[in-house]
């Protein structure tokens, strides 16, 4: 009844075309949108799976605390590349598809929302590394420098990776590149972990510490890269 | 690029219309509307505070039809009253039903069916609860039933 009424009230209040509506429209100052509604608006952009890895790996960090054998912190390592690889192929979706040239007519440029999708992915990737670190260190099974090898290593490496694959590599089978490597580095992970091969004794404290600060250095410059190429991608494609 | 705008300035010259019977009244009341949110707020409070875009445009019809009172009737505006009476007779039924509401009634209607305004925003302009509101609401849709079937 409802329906059927409002569709008859609509018919009888249909008014006469308005003359004047698009002369007046286009005299209306552009909208403007803060950085916050921009990132939010990309959130809604980004895939649901992205956050289901980032769950599982939260689950995975949650199982290696309750375990004293560390029999699941080479599964939660391992994981860690996937985690990764979800952060590359989300963020660079548009420079792999080739949707430079829809991008260059939206309100936005390419920059702003590699920009945007790296921040949003990048914080929460984040956060669950944070919460990854009481985790393991929780019962005592790991001291800082071990948790953060554990869990930064891995990670930092699988992202510089994919990283330099995806601004050196055009188009979407940089995603079948990304994806070998990641699958690489959780293998070579795994085998490390249940090996029992001291990896620790391989490098001073230190020299670790070091490692870890270079790569989180190299992926940032890739980062940087891909972000300072994006303009030239969306003029040359 | 101006989605909601367009779409407000649709659903807005609609009310004006509604309140007015004149199209170029309505425009121009419409465009004031506008000019005049936009003098205090931007477009993105525009979804928050649609009420408040409603305010505006009822209090310039008021002003309008107070003014119009004092005047005579353009022909253009006879005019125009008989193409609606034309176009109004196909739903003479409807039409009728309407008249025997009030004009807060019909305007409840119009708000709520016509512009599909959420029963918050519909109460908050009319400037009464939303307890009232549904109240009102329903007494409204029994009354037009019953003209509608009588």
């Amino acid at each position: 009844m409802k329906q059927k009424l409002k569709k008859e009230l609509q018919m009888l209040y249909q008014p006469p075309d308005p003359v004047r509506k698009q002369e007046f429209l286009q005299r209306m100052p552009e909208s403007r949108m803060s950085n916050m509604e921009f990132l939010r608006s990309q959130t809604g952009y980004i895939g649901k799976w992205n956050w289901l890895i980032s769950v599982a790996v939260l689950t995975g960090g949650i199982c290696a605390a309750f375990d004293k054998n560390r029999m699941y912190t080479g599964i939660l390592a391992a994981m860690l590349p996937v985690l990764a690889l979800s952060f590359v192929a989300e963020g660079s979706r548009s420079v792999r598809y080739g949707m430079e040239e829809l991008e260059m007519v939206s309100r936005f440029s390419l920059k702003a929302v590699l920009m945007a999708k790296f921040m949003i992915l990048g914080l929460g990737n984040m956060i669950v590394l944070a919460a990854l670190f009481p985790l393991l260190m929780w019962n005592g099974t790991y001291e800082f420098l071990s948790a953060a090898l554990v869990i930064l290593f891995p990670y930092l490496l699988s992202c510089y990776c994919n990283l330099t694959i995806v601004r050196k590599v055009r188009g979407k089978e940089s995603i079948y590149y990304c994806s070998a490597v990641s699958v690489l580095i959780c293998g070579a992970v795994l085998v490390v972990t249940y090996s029992k091969i001291n990896i620790y004794s391989l490098m001073k404290p230190l020299g670790w510490v070091l490692s870890l600060v270079i790569l989180a250095m190299l992926t940032f410059r890739e980062w940087k890269m891909i972000l300072l190429q994006s303009e030239e991608w969306a003029w040359s494609f | 690029m101006h989605t909601d705008l367009d779409e407000q300035y649709d659903k807005i010259y609609r009310y004006c219309y509604m309140k007015l019977r004149h199209q170029q009244t309505a425009e121009d009341i419409t465009q004031e509307t506008f000019l005049r949110f936009l003098e205090n707020k931007t477009y993105k409070d525009m979804g928050k505070e649609i009420s408040y875009l409603y305010r505006i445009a009822r209090n310039l019809c008021i002003d309008q039809i107070r003014k119009q009172k004092n005047e005579a009737l353009s022909e253009e505006l006879s005019g125009c009253m008989e193409n609606i009476q034309e176009r109004m007779a196909v739903h003479m039924d409807l039409r009728k039903a309407i008249k025997s509401l009030d004009a807060q009634e019909q305007e409840l209607v119009f708000l709520r069916y016509v512009n599909e305004l959420s029963v918050g925003k519909t109460a908050e302009i009319l400037g009464i609860s939303r307890f009232a509101l549904y109240r009102k609401d329903r007494e409204c849709l029994k009354k037009l039933k019953k003209e509608m079937e009588g």
